[in-house]
């Protein structure tokens, strides 16, 4: 048993090597977003080097839930979207991303954003980057995948959950927006709902995620997890807890 | 044949071939002469164009190729010569490049720019002046040699002045009394008395490198090697003089005389060959090779020092950290297919002017007050008109319709009112009432009411918030 188990594991080593082309390289850490979403996630936060997938029900929600990975990167960030559908930049600012890291690019064909964000992934220069873009088939995601791997970079695919179809993606989240009066009305808050799904997450049931964007990120990152149901709002800091 | 253009109030031939016909005479008389004369409008524009194009294709003899007046071109030939295998030969290599390109030229070297453009112009045959013999040769030339009015060659003729000679000999006081600055100012230069600087067609550039192909190229891949070969050449000599290119040109030297050109810049100076090519690669696109090239250039007409940094040894902290140095590079590379930017704070409060798009390669200042309030991610371009319906008649709103979707409204933050710049130009915008909206269905929206005087006020939806 142990030395057939043995055989696999050298077999399943080997065949990674050369379905990516990264053997030998340590691993990268993954990007932490949430102590309570961390934990759900293999490897304990979201994996860099890999292409990510966020499905909006409304678009509010995907930017933020966007905008909130890439605040926990380092260096510059493209967000390349449809000509006209911008984001605005003091908006991300607030919610965590600094303006002065934000590069935005804007395409016509989507030829031109697939080849954008191809580059932006190839190059060393930004730590992450976003593709707003609701329709592009299996061999585009494929090739931004493949772009993305084995680097410390993040890739975000950005689509409307409408829209969605198959993709390479390591891994597929589902934001809608949460109708939170109480949290509204306290300032300062992001609610939205959020559902990892695919290959990579092992987490089935939704989270409801609670976000202060009023503080400088690099404090947000370093708050205490709230564990639990959040019947209050808790004093700052991201919460997430189980939907029920 | 002849060309003629109307002077003044008479119509003149500007040039022939016609046995018997010269620059100058009247059109009537020369359909008299020669009735079934072909004529042709003369084109000043199109043969200064010409002109210049030639000129651009005489770079291939010297750097230094200007376009002397409206007929002429000047090369400043010195130390080429020896590239050529002396004067002679050069000589022989223009006119026979020229002739192959279906060009009849008359050319003259000779010490001074001022004496070879007169010579040249005299119709003697193409000649290479010994030095010293300037003064000789000038005096036997006609004074038409020297681009004088024909008025001023006429009253010359009339006081028995044919020969430049004649009027060298002339004490230059009176001839300055008589006739004024132009002639003399045409004296000295033909003499070289006065040292006339050359204004080439392309400045003469720092870095360059050349290929001479054996067979003109028209494929692409061809073209590409080319490129390659010369990109390593200008590289190594750039990084050498630790200088980086800010703008490369590509020129091409076509078979039928023609010169492409393309040209790139880049965002930070660099000397980096595959960067540099990479560039390149949209811009090769347009070249049109026709017949082939013959002979490829690339210069960089702008540099600027690049400051060497030390190759970095091993990766600092975990490997995640992003190298900004290579920021640049990928704008380059990038900004060739879209267009990409940074937002640029402007210090005004209406949140369509809050940030502009510019300049990718400068980071923007980030006014302090940023981040203190939440703000839209996504900003509507164009604000949707919306109907809103409100409990009070001041008050915040309960249901919203826009777009054909109704929205319940949930919670309302707000409002936020902003009042016209009073130091801006636009005093009499209305004012505008914000409020953040929490929806029902769970969108947040970014409204803004606007009050205008004197009627009911109307409502917009201007962005989405998280």
């Amino acid at each position: 048993m142990s030395a057939s188990d043995a055989v696999l594991r050298d077999l399943r080593a080997s065949l990674a090597r050369i379905e990516r082309g990264t053997g030998g390289d340590a691993t990268l850490p993954p990007i932490s977003l949430t102590p309570p979403i961390d934990d759900h996630l293999p490897g304990g936060g979201l994996a860099r080097g890999a292409l990510h997938e966020v499905q909006a029900s409304d678009l509010g929600a995907g930017l933020a839930l966007c905008t909130l990975i890439l605040s926990r990167t380092d260096g510059p960030v493209l967000w390349i979207s449809a000509h006209a559908e911008g984001v605005w930049a003091p908006g991300l600012h607030a919610l965590g991303l600094r303006a002065d890291r934000l590069l935005q690019a804007s395409y016509r064909q989507p030829a031109d954003g697939l080849w954008t964000m191809e580059e932006a992934l190839r190059s060393p220069a930004l730590g992450g980057a976003v593709l707003q873009m609701d329709r592009l088939d299996m061999t585009a995601s494929r090739r931004l995948q493949l772009a993305a791997e084995g680097s410390p970079r993040v890739g975000l695919l950005l689509r409307n959950v409408a829209e969605h179809g198959p993709s390479s993606a390591v891994s597929r989240w589902r934001v809608a927006s949460l109708a939170d009066a109480a949290a509204h009305h306290a300032g300062g808050w992001t609610c939205f709902a959020a559902a990892p799904d695919g290959q990579a997450a092992g987490m089935s049931a939704g989270m409801k995620v609670r976000w202060r964007s009023r503080r400088p990120p690099s404090q947000n990152t370093r708050e205490p997890p709230l564990p639990g149901p959040v019947p209050a709002l808790p004093p700052s800091g991201p919460a997430a807890t189980p939907a029920s | 044949m002849a060309v003629w253009a109307a002077v003044g109030n008479r119509r003149c031939l500007t040039a022939t071939d016609a046995p018997g016909l010269s620059p100058g005479q009247a059109l009537a008389d020369a359909q008299a002469i020669l009735p079934d004369l072909i004529l042709a409008d003369a084109d000043p524009d199109g043969d200064a164009a010409i002109l210049e194009r030639l000129a651009l294709w005489a770079l291939r003899f010297t750097p230094l190729s200007a376009v002397d007046g409206e007929d002429g071109l000047m090369l400043d030939t010195t130390g080429v010569e020896a590239l050529f295998g002396g004067e002679a030969a050069l000589l022989a290599a223009v006119l026979e490049s020229f002739a192959s390109g279906g060009y009849r030229v008359l050319a003259a070297i000779a010490g001074t720019p001022g004496c070879a453009a007169a010579l040249a112009r005299s119709g003697a045959a193409p000649q290479v002046l010994p030095a010293g013999q300037e003064l000789n040769s000038l005096a036997r030339l006609p004074l038409g040699a020297l681009r004088l009015s024909q008025d001023l060659v006429h009253n010359l003729g009339r006081l028995g002045l044919r020969q430049v000679g004649d009027v060298l000999r002339q004490p230059r006081g009176p001839l300055a009394r008589r006739f004024g600055r132009p002639l003399l100012d045409a004296l000295d230069d033909a003499t070289g008395a006065r040292p006339r600087p050359i204004q080439p067609v392309r400045p003469p550039p720092v870095f360059s490198a050349i290929r001479h192909l054996l067979e003109p190229i028209v494929t692409r891949p061809a073209i590409d090697h080319v490129l390659e070969n010369l990109l390593e050449e200008l590289c190594q000599a750039m990084e050498h003089a630790g200088e980086g290119a800010r703008r490369l040109v590509l020129r091409g030297f076509r078979v039928d005389r023609v010169v492409q050109e393309v040209s790139i810049g880049t965002g930070a100076a660099s000397h980096a060959a595959s960067h540099l090519f990479k560039l390149f690669r949209e811009a090769v696109g347009e070249l049109e090779p026709d017949l082939g090239f013959e002979r490829m250039v690339l210069e960089a007409t702008a540099t600027e020092p690049v400051a060497r940094t030390q190759a970095e040894m091993a990766r600092g902290g975990d490997g995640t950290a992003a190298s900004p140095g290579a920021l640049p590079e990928l704008l380059d590379r990038t900004r060739q297919r879209i267009p990409i930017s940074r937002p640029q704070p402007l210090s005004s409060h209406w949140p369509e002017y809050a940030a502009v798009p510019t300049d990718p390669y400068l980071a923007p200042d980030i006014p302090k007050d940023w981040g203190q309030e939440m703000r839209p991610l996504r900003l509507l371009r164009t604000p949707l008109a919306m109907t809103v319906e409100s409990a009070a008649s001041d008050g915040a709103p309960v249901r919203l319709q826009c777009g054909g979707r109704v929205y319940r409204v949930l919670a309302a933050l707000g409002p936020e009112r902003l009042k016209p710049e009073w130091w801006g130009e636009d005093l009499n915008r209305p004012i505008r009432d914000y409020y953040r909206i929490q929806t029902a269905e769970g969108p947040r929206l970014w409204i803004c009411r606007l009050r205008e005087a004197g009627a009911a006020p109307r409502w917009f939806l201007h962005g989405e918030l998280a």
